[in-house]
């Protein structure tokens, strides 16, 4: 900005500031805008954000543990996207959601295979090869109050050993 | 009181003349049959405004623009006028989407063939912007003051991509199900805000954790209002920053008529060239290098008739088009269900490479590459410093970024032509001349 804009840049005992008082209101009133465009943007982003929604429960049942560990094999339980794997009596429960883009996975002779991007697991649901990033969870089974045995999808490890749930 | 040596006009008279005066308080110029005319029917009709009243004859050369950006706006005008007429009767609504859907196939007279239309001409738009914009890069249309307008019609392309993907996710399909889950997880691997317990991303776009009524409603929003009123103004700023820039991009005219000599007067400085016996007004600003007065720009023709007629011959190429294509019905998949996607799963052929992409890693393919790519093409004007070319078909000094610009084409394209034809079950590679593929 040139040194003397107008007369009334110069103070009347001869000091010049640094900054006029014109740029100081237009510097404040410009700040002040940029506040309330912020506001609005926090505004429309908490609002797209809600603090309650609607997510499913973690616990479901999987049935009566006489029902379930009776039986041997591998069963793909839809509703809630996991495979309920029993063997002599013990059983335990594996995500069947992809975790690379949640995609869910089919079952196949070598392990597990998704469809929407290929990646491909072995039977213990490690990933060994394309694009998913980590092994297939297990997840906590435990005998509900009810003498149901319960699933929580909270509680999840990796150790197929210790997966393991015997009644 | 009468004018002189005119009577006043009897009030039958007046009756008798009301239908041509009420014409001509509509329109208020005359028809379009000569010079004078045609600059008023540009200058005063406000649809046809945005238009110069004269154009070079290289804008409106057919083979040089193939008219791939006007067609590339007729379709979007197509698609909004058979959405809006589909908007009737969609809910967007989990448990009856689908269902409308199969009313469209079956009840209600019509429908299937605006869906047709408005699925195909979507396809089409797609198509028809990425030629537009190989178009616009191979006569290196975006140097020089063009420079942003390229980076707007990046933009375009982007949000013309978003609308088509927040399309396809309405009918509440298989494929739009699980496309919404993939997208989704996408956005999921951005990074989130430190102190968000969701993904941010993922949260904003879904209102939950999972896919459900409330994703719906938010990709319909998208869909239907916020990402076509941001197109439509960013096709104005396109359309106005190109009628800024002179019309469209050429190659400097090899004649120029000598300029008339301007005289300035020395001692006041007054300007005026001699031979001028009318007044002008300031009509428009352009940029140029010679006044020329009395006489046209050399080599410009009216806008009305011929870039008019162009752009009609365009919109109508695009509206036989989708019509045409009207009689194939869209596709649509068995209803959504949540707990199976199809094998394998498909997106329509323009995101088959990004799914191609997303299969090798998903944040690069999915987020890192194509932002940069994104990007990358915005740059694209302020990388490139050879001055040369703007106007030409594949100027010989341009070889380099010609080879570029190919070459990320045609890697896009091959992404897209595997993606199709070389995936079979779980995203497996096949042959497709020795087994069957699924497609969309």
């Amino acid at each position: 900005m040139p040194k003397y804009r107008n007369s009334l840049n110069k103070d009347g005992d001869g000091y010049d500031p640094a900054m006029s008082r014109r740029r100081f209101l237009v510097l404040l009133g410009a700040a002040a805008g940029f506040g309330a465009l912020q506001l609005l943007g926090v505004s429309v982003l908490g609002f797209l954000y809600p603090n309650a929604m609607k997510i499913p429960p973690s616990i479901f049942s999987i049935g009566r543990p006489e029902d379930v560990l009776s039986k041997d094999g591998k069963l793909f339980m839809a509703s809630q996207k996991v495979f309920i794997q029993t063997q002599a009596g013990k059983v335990r429960v594996q995500t069947a959601v992809c975790t690379h883009l949640g995609c869910t996975v089919n079952m196949t002779e070598t392990g597990y295979k998704c469809p929407c991007h290929g990646s491909v697991y072995d039977k213990l649901g490690r990933n060994v090869s394309g694009p998913a990033p980590r092994p297939l969870v297990f997840f906590d089974v435990f005998k509900g109050s009810s003498g149901d045995l319960m699933v929580d999808k909270a509680k999840t490890t990796l150790d197929y050993d210790t997966a393991w749930f015997s009644a | 009181m009468s004018f002189k040596g005119q009577p006043k006009e009897s009030f039958l008279a007046h009756l008798l003349d009301m239908p041509r005066a009420f014409i001509r308080s509509i329109f208020r110029h005359n028809y379009p049959n000569n010079d004078v005319d045609r600059s008023e029917i540009v200058f005063k009709n406000f649809f046809l405004h945005i238009h110069p009243v004269k154009c070079h004859k290289n804008s409106i050369d057919p083979f040089y623009t193939l008219g791939l950006g006007v067609i590339s706006f007729s379709l979007f005008v197509l698609l909004t006028i058979s959405g809006v007429v589909l908007m009737f009767y969609y809910i967007p609504a989990e448990d009856r989407a689908y269902e409308i859907m199969k009313d469209w196939q079956d009840t209600t007279p019509f429908a299937q063939m605006w869906r047709n239309m408005h699925r195909w001409s979507a396809h089409m738009m797609v198509l028809f912007v990425f030629l537009h914009m190989s178009r616009v890069f191979y006569t290196g249309s975006y140097k020089g003051e063009r420079k942003f307008n390229w980076v707007v019609g990046v933009i375009l392309m982007v949000l013309t991509l978003l609308l088509s993907f927040t399309g396809y996710l309405l009918p509440w399909d298989q494929l739009a199900f699980w496309a919404i889950t993939v997208g989704s997880e996408i956005a999921g691997y951005a990074p989130n805000i430190p102190g968000f317990q969701y993904n941010i991303n993922k949260t904003m776009l879904l209102a939950s954790t999972s896919v459900g009524q409330d994703a719906l409603i938010r990709f319909y929003v998208l869909h239907v209002a916020v990402l076509p009123l941001a197109a439509t103004l960013l096709i104005g700023v396109h359309f106005w920053r190109v009628r800024k820039d002179g019309g469209l991009s050429r190659p400097p005219d090899k004649f120029k008529p000598e300029p008339y000599r301007v005289v300035q007067r020395s001692d006041t400085k007054e300007s005026f060239a001699p031979g001028v016996k009318r007044t002008y007004g300031l009509m428009e600003l352009v940029r140029g290098t010679c006044p020329t007065v009395d006489k046209g720009p050399y080599n410009f023709v009216f806008t009305w008739p011929h870039l008019l007629r162009a752009e009609l011959v365009a919109f109508l190429f695009s509206t036989v088009l989708a019509l045409a294509l009207s009689f194939i019905n869209a596709p649509l998949e068995e209803a959504a269900d949540p707990t199976k996607p199809p094998n394998p799963s498909k997106a329509p052929w323009y995101f088959l490479g990004l799914q191609e992409m997303v299969s090798y890693s998903a944040f690069w393919g999915g987020v890192g590459v194509p932002a940069l790519m994104v990007i990358g093409l915005m740059l694209v004007p302020y990388l490139d410093r050879n001055p040369y070319g703007s106007g030409y078909w594949f100027h010989r000094s341009r070889y380099v970024a010609i080879f570029l610009f190919t070459a990320f084409m045609v890697w896009q394209t091959l992404f897209i032509i595997i993606g199709t034809y070389f995936r079979g079950a779980n995203w497996g590679w096949i042959y497709p001349w020795f087994e069957n593929y699924a497609r969309h």
